[in-house]
């Protein structure tokens, strides 16, 4: 008996197991088959066949430590039935395959985020954090590794950004509030010697102490942009400028940057309008900022702010004083007559001697 | 013969006893057992016919061997030749590296698990060694991570740190960890090595009743698979198919 059901029982656990084996997947206990298999058995318990169509249902459904207990529990029932024993033992084996491979592929993972994590925390390698927490996006420790590979790298403003997520992830750790307080110190100093100096080491820890949202945001946009003029990297200047503009437009200084930059510069897309417009709005320079303005509207209507800084360049264009017409020309033909009014002419010669009289003795 | 032997059938005894006996030594070991016999003491296909855990272990000792070796150079090409000499030796299908062993050992304990003739002590001790080696196969993975980081390095620095890395996986793998730091090396599966994965397949085999007595080769080597599935023993010698089924 049981060796004539032995070859059915495998072919429906190599049946089982290409199920177990493609992914798993989450037990689906509550579909129609699984719920009319439940309520049959529920209405014969003593039912062998009802209990064994119950156990196909929910290895159908991938619920297999389901399938295993109902078949247990028939065991109570029927002990020593052979072919519920065969059943038995073969969902068993198809529930700890599942188990199993679900265990080899996330250690697959595990494998990957640890290796991601050591070369994040031992060699400061971001792109290596970024990878492990694309795995795992809220782990913390991976986070205050990213951040210590940040503060190694000298940017503590980036670090800060990082901590304020491990800050929400484990708000109580002390471990974060420790990390923090050096990426502010880190910062601070960054910030001084972005301020005291001129060389290239000032404008990098302008760039790594910049921290959107700080309050000092502005002050080192400005610095950046002045570096930057300094160096005539021009486009890496305006940017600076406009984005110092942007937090706190009215700025004087920033305003004399953006024109004199736009001016010199190519750039006529309808951002930089906009700010030249918007500088030349705080130097009263009425006219100008409105043609700007006007500009900048033909090429994006819909920007910010636009309307209101062409109705205040409108007032201000208003009370400027007009420029005065320049002078007409006079036509070609009168210039000459009159040049030649104005320059005395040479005597006509009476002799026919070439050279000028001379005294003869 | 004497006719009082004769009436009472003592005389029997000398002829049928032995044969009695020998019937008892030549019975063949359970299909469960002979899988269990594939993990712990020998299969036809590995480097020596040995069993799968058996070269799992040797392989996660020469591992440990190789990577301790590779973090005493400070000689990169010579490094890298050893680390991949470890990597070959963990995850090598063709050599038996230690994944492929002791992935392979605690498919023939399911298979075992699997078995008409399997205790129940075998279904679950099956279910539970196919989850514990888990942390052993995690470790190689990473070995083989770090070893692809150890070939694409350029300095010294960074492949000696890896290395030393490796060279702590491996020593893992062979004796376990205290990842838990509670003093007890491999107390939990997620510390496992090899050492705590051979006293847990020992602990199913001690367990087993009847007992466990180590197969015989004949029976390890000549178990096959028939088309329908059955598990049977070629009569006739002529070597296992258990490739079939790998």
């Amino acid at each position: 008996m049981i060796r004539a059901l032995a070859p059915l029982g495998l072919l429906w656990l190599l049946a089982g197991a290409a199920h177990a084996h493609d992914g798993g997947g989450v037990c689906a206990a509550g579909t129609p088959a699984v719920s009319a298999a439940h309520a049959a058995l529920d209405a014969a318990p003593e039912s062998l066949p009802k209990r064994f169509a119950l156990a196909d249902a929910l290895i159908q459904a991938n619920c297999y430590p389901e399938a295993v207990r109902t078949l247990e529990e028939g065991e109570a029932l029927h002990p020593r039935n052979p072919d519920l024993q065969t059943r038995l033992r073969n969902t068993r084996s198809l529930s700890s395959e599942q188990t199993y491979f679900a265990g080899l592929e996330e250690a697959e993972v595990a494998a990957r985020v640890s290796r991601n994590l050591l070369r994040c925390s031992r060699l400061g390698e971001l792109n290596a954090c970024d990878e492990a927490l694309k795995l795992r996006p809220d782990d913390v420790q991976i986070v205050l590794a990213k951040a210590d590979a940040q503060l190694k790298i000298n940017r503590p403003a980036d670090a800060e950004v990082t901590l304020r997520r491990a800050r929400q992830l484990a708000p109580n750790d002390a471990n974060v509030s420790t990390k923090t307080a050096l990426a502010q110190q880190q910062r601070q100093a960054a910030l001084n010697l972005c301020k005291r100096r001129e060389d290239d080491a000032a404008l990098a820890a302008c760039q790594s102490a910049l921290l959107r949202g700080a309050a000092d945001e502005f002050d080192v946009h400005s610095r950046l942009a002045q570096l930057h003029q300094q160096r005539n990297e021009s486009a890496a200047a305006l940017a600076s400028y406009v984005a110092a503009d942007a937090l706190h437009a009215g700025d004087r200084n920033v305003a004399l940057g953006i024109v004199a930059l736009t001016d010199a510069g190519p750039r006529k897309d309808a951002v930089t309008l906009l700010a030249r417009g918007s500088a030349l709005l705080t130097l009263e320079r009425g006219r100008e900022a409105l043609a700007a303005l006007r500009q900048a509207q033909s090429l994006s209507p819909s920007l910010p702010d636009l309307r209101t800084l062409i109705g205040r360049a409108e007032a201000i264009a208003l009370t400027e004083v007009p420029p005065k017409p320049a002078a007409v020309a006079p036509p070609a033909a009168a210039v000459q007559v009159a040049e030649a009014r104005a320059t005395p002419t040479v005597a006509a010669r009476r002799y026919s001697n070439a050279a000028e009289p001379s005294r003869s003795h | 013969m004497p006719a009082e032997s004769r009436r009472s059938g003592s005389w029997l005894a000398p002829v049928v006893l032995p044969l009695v006996l020998a019937a008892c030594v030549s019975r063949p070991p359970s299909i469960a057992h002979v899988h269990l016999g594939h993990a712990l003491t020998g299969v036809h296909v590995t480097p020596g016919r040995q069993g799968y855990l058996l070269v799992a272990e040797k392989q996660a000792e020469d591992v440990y061997t190789l990577a301790a070796e590779a973090t005493q150079t400070a000689d990169l090409a010579l490094l890298k030749q050893r680390v991949q000499a470890a990597v070959t030796a963990t995850t090598s299908k063709e050599g038996f590296g230690v994944k492929h062993s002791i992935v392979m050992a605690a498919n023939h304990i399911s298979f075992a698990a699997t078995s008409p003739d399997a205790s129940p002590n075998v279904q679950q001790g099956a279910t539970e060694f196919a989850r514990n080696i888990v942390r052993v196969v995690e470790r190689c993975e990473l070995i083989d991570l770090l070893a692809m980081d150890v070939a694409a390095a350029s300095s010294v620095d960074e492949a000696q740190l890896l290395a030393g890395e490796i060279a702590k996986l491996a020593k893992s793998n062979r004796d376990g960890e205290d990842t838990d730091q509670d003093g007890v090396v491999g107390g939990k599966p997620a510390e496992y090595g090899m050492k705590q994965l051979r006293a847990e397949l020992d602990g199913i085999i001690a367990r087993e009743n009847p007992p466990y007595r180590t197969v015989g080769q004949w029976y390890l080597f000549n178990l096959v698979k028939l088309p329908n599935g059955v598990w049977v023993f070629d009569k006739l010698g002529r070597g296992g198919n258990i490739e079939g089924y790998q």
